[in-house]
C-alpha cells in the first residue's frame, strides 16, 4: 500500500496526567493514511497510553485529536467503532467458549441491521443480512487464513492463533485505522514472523492505516513506514526505520548501539 | 473410440447434453459448498473459450495455469483445450512455490498466456526479460497496480466478451493427438517435462474406469489437481469419462474436515497422503482411555502382521465406522495410490478399516532438456546471481 501524503490521525499537543505523574508531555504526532506507524520505547515510555488516547479510553487534559479531518470533542471509547477505529489488545479479549467464525462475528455488530421483531419471524431481510454478515466474516477468515480453524473453540488454539482470531474480530468491523497493542508480545519467532506477514497483509491488501506498539525492534523496523520513539511522555525521535537507526539520540538513549547492530 | 471419447472436450459436451442438469463439480468457497452441473460448466466454458478467442488464444499456443483448482480455473482450462492449445502445469503446489521458483519456471517456459490465482503472485514479473501475450489473475489485492496492459482481471475476460465468436464445443474437432496437459519442473540446469495427449489420457481413463467399475455416482476427491501429475494423469480425464462428481475442498489445509463432509467414493493419493492421514487418527486417539489404549495396541500387532485376539478384532470393529467417518471414509469404493508405494504398516492399518489401497498407473516418464546458455540467461536478474 501506498503511503498517501493524506493525514488521517493528527494528535496536537496531548498532555495527560494521572495524578502527579506526567504520562504524555505535549505529545504532537501525524499518522497518514496507508502507512503503518509504530511507536517504540521503553516500558512506561507512555506508549499505551497513546493508543488508549487515540481509542477514547481516555481524555486528556489538553491537547486535540484530529481524526479524518474532524476535531474529536468529548471523544470516548464507544465512538471509536463508529469513526472506524478498532484495536486489539495486549492481552487477548476473545469469547474463549465461542468458534473463531462466533467471535469474527461479534466483530460484524455495527454492520448487521438486524431488529428484534425481524429476527424473531426470521424475515428474508434479516437472513440475508445473516448471509451478507456470514460471507464478510468469511472473507476474513480466508485473508488471515483462518479458514480451516473456523468451526474450533477458540480456547483450543494456540496463543498465536488466538492473537490471529483477535486481528480477525478488529477487521470484522471494517475499521480504516486499526490500533494494535503488542501485537507480537508473547509470541515465538514463528508466530512473529506470521502475524508480522499479516500485519502488512492487512495494510496493503485493504489498505487499513496501522497504528502500532511493539516491543519487537526487529519486525518494527521490517514492516513499519514510519516510527516515532517515545521516551518519558516525549517523542524523542521520528522517521523511517532507516532515520530511526542511525538517530544519534534514540541510539544512545534507547535502543543502545549494540541492540542495532544486532538487527 | 465412441466418438464422443475423442477428447476431454467433447466429454464435457456429451455430458453437458446427456445429463445436463447433474452435479459436475462442486467446490468450497468461503465456507460455502457451491455445485455446477455439466451444462454450467459447459456454458462457463464455452464462454472463457470464446473470450481466450477474442484475446488471441489459438491451437497449439501454451497457456501455463498456477493456481488452486476452483470453478473459474476448470473452465478456463476446459476452454484453453478446446482452443487446440496445451494447458502447462507446474509440478508442485501453489502454496509452497516460491515468487523466485515461479520466476525462473517463467523464464525458461516462456508460455503464450498465464493465468495466476492472485495477482501478488506477479510481484517481480518486470524482472523477467519476456512477456507473454497475457496474463489473467483470479483475485485482486490492492497490492499493486499494474499499469501492464497484458496482466487482466479474469473477470473482465468474460465482462469485455461479446461472444462474437461463440465456441461450440460439440462442434469442436480436436485431434486425439492434441496434448491437453503437460507438467513442468526446473531443476537446477534441466527442465524435466511430462506431456499427456487427449487420446492418452482417455485410454488410462478408460482403464481405470473399467476395472474398479467407476460411473457417474462416484464422489471423487480433488486437492492438488493443478499440481499433481497424478491428480491430472488418471482422476481428471476418469471425471470427465465417467461422468461423476468432482469435489474440490476449500483450501489444502481444509481438507481433511473438506472431505469428511463429502464422504467420499473414490479418492487418489500418494503414500505420503496417505501416511499424512493415518497419523492424523492416532493424533486424536486418547491416550488415557483404557479402551483406546487396547486400539492402539491391536493395531500394532495388526501393523506387525502379528494373529489378533478376539478381543483384538472387537476392539477394531468398535473403532471402525467412527473412524472411517472421522476421515471421512465411510463411503469409500476405490482408494488409489500413484507413485511408491505405502509402507506395509500403513496398509495394514487401511486394511484393519476395510479400506484396500490399490496400486494404479506408472511412474510418469519425465522428459528432461538440459538448458543451454540463451536460456540460462533469460533468467530473472535476480536468480542469475
Amino acid at each position: 500500500m501506498s503511503v498517501s501524503p493524506v493525514v488521517l490521525l493528527e494528535l496536537k499537543a496531548i498532555n495527560l496526567s494521572f495524578g502527579s505523574s506526567q504520562v504524555l508531555n505535549q505529545l504532537s504526532l501525524e499518522v497518514r493514511e496507508g502507512e503503518i506507524y509504530s511507536l517504540i520505547g521503553p516500558n512506561g515510555a507512555g506508549k499505551s497510553s497513546v493508543i488508549n488516547i487515540i481509542n477514547g479510553i481516555y481524555q486528556p487534559q489538553s491537547g486535540q485529536i484530529i481524526f479524518a479531518g474532524q476535531v474529536l470533542h468529548n471523544y470516548k471509547a464507544k465512538d471509536a467503532p463508529y469513526l472506524g477505529i478498532a484495536r486489539t489488545f495486549q492481552n487477548l479479549a476473545l469469547f474463549k467458549q465461542m468458534s473463531v467464525l462466533d467471535n469474527v462475528l461479534t466483530g460484524r455488530v455495527l454492520k448487521s441491521h438486524h431488529s428484534l421483531l425481524g429476527a424473531l419471524l426470521s424475515l428474508p431481510s434479516t437472513r440475508k443480512d445473516d448471509d451478507l454478515q456470514r460471507l464478510k466474516a468469511e472473507e476474513i477468515l480466508k485473508l488471515l487464513n483462518l479458514q480451516e480453524y473456523r468451526d474450533q473453540l477458540v480456547s483450543s488454539l494456540s496463543y498465536g492463533l488466538q492473537k490471529r482470531v483477535e486481528l480477525a474480530r478488529a477487521l470484522a468491523a471494517e475499521p480504516k485505522f486499526l490500533l494494535l497493542d503488542e501485537p507480537m508480545a508473547g509470541m515465538n519467532h514463528s508466530e512473529k514472523q506470521n502475524i508480522a506477514k499479516f500485519i502488512q497483509t492487512i495494510n496493503q491488501q485493504l489498505g487499513i492505516t496501522i497504528f502500532m506498539i511493539e516491543h519487537d525492534l526487529a519486525v518494527v523496523m521490517d514492516i513499519s513506514d514510519h516510527i516515532v520513539v517515545l521516551d518519558y511522555g516525549k517523542k524523542i525521535a521520528e522517521g523511517t526505520p532507516q532515520q530511526i537507526q542511525e538517530h544519534p539520540e534514540v541510539l544512545s538513549a534507547y535502543l543502545g548501539t549494540q541492540a542495532l547492530e544486532a538487527h | 473410440m465412441s466418438d464422443y471419447a475423442r477428447s476431454l472436450i467433447s466429454l464435457l459436451a456429451y455430458h453437458a447434453t446427456a445429463r445436463p442438469d447433474a452435479i459436475a463439480l462442486r467446490h468450497k468457497k468461503l465456507g460455502l459448498w457451491q455445485h455446477w452441473s455439466w451444462k454450467n460448466l459447459l456454458e462457463l466454458s464455452e464462454r472463457y473459450a470464446s473470450a481466450l478467442y477474442e484475446y488471441g488464444f489459438q491451437n497449439k499456443q501454451t497457456f501455463l495455469i498456477v493456481s488452486a483448482p476452483n470453478i473459474d480455473v476448470v473452465a478456463i482450462s476446459l476452454a484453453i483445450q478446446a482452443l487446440g492449445g496445451e494447458v502447462q502445469l507446474i509440478d508442485q503446489s501453489v502454496d509452497t512455490l516460491k515468487t523466485e521458483d515461479f520466476l525462473r519456471h517463467l523464464a525458461i517456459l516462456k508460455p503464450d498466456y498465464i493465468l495466476v490465482e492472485e495477482l501478488e503472485q506477479l510481484v517481480s514479473i518486470e524482472t523477467l526479460r519476456y512477456h507473454p501475450i497475457y496474463i489473467f489473475y483470479i483475485e485482486q489485492s490492492k497490492l499493486s497496480t499494474f499499469e501492464y496492459d497484458y496482466v487482466i482481471a479474469a473477470d473482465k475476460l468474460l465482462k469485455n466478451s461479446n461472444e462474437k465468436y461463440r465456441i461450440d464445443f460439440k462442434k469442436t474437432q480436436l485431434e486425439p493427438a492434441q496434448i491437453a496437459f503437460s507438467f513442468e519442473r526446473i531443476e537446477s540446469n534441466q527442465r524435466l517435462r511430462v506431456q499427456y495427449s487427449h487420446q492418452d489420457l482417455i485410454a488410462e481413463a478408460k482403464h481405470l474406469v473399467q476395472n474398479h467399475h467407476l460411473d457417474h455416482h462416484e464422489e471423487a476427491f480433488v486437492t492438488r489437481a493443478f499440481s499433481s501429475v497424478g491428480h491430472i494423469r488418471y482422476l481428471w480425464p476418469s471425471w470427465l469419462l465417467a461422468g461423476f462428481n468432482l469435489n474440490i475442498p476449500e483450501t489444502l489445509n481444509t481438507r481433511d474436515q473438506d472431505r469428511q463432509i463429502i464422504s467420499p467414493t473414490l479418492i487418489l493419493g500418494t503414500n505420503e497422503t496417505y501416511a499424512r492421514v493415518e497419523q492424523l487418527i492416532y493424533n486424536r486417539l486418547p491416550s488415557d482411555k483404557w479402551l483406546a489404549k487396547h486400539y492402539w495396541h491391536a493395531l500394532q500387532k495388526q501393523k506387525n502382521e502379528e494373529k489378533l485376539s478376539l478381543i483384538d478384532k472387537f476392539s477394531f470393529s468398535l473403532f471402525k465406522q467412527v473412524i472411517l467417518e472421522e476421515l471421512g471414509f465411510s463411503h469409500l469404493k476405490v482408494a488409489l495410490t500413484v507413485g511408491q508405494p505405502v509402507k506395509l504398516a500403513t496398509r495394514n492399518f487401511y486394511q484393519s478399516l476395510g479400506v484396500k489401497l490399490h496400486e494404479w498407473g506408472e511412474y510418469a516418464e519425465w522428459q528432461s532438456t538440459q538448458l543451454d546458455n540463451s536460456q540460462l540467461h533469460s533468467l530473472p536478474i535476480t536468480t542469475i546471481t
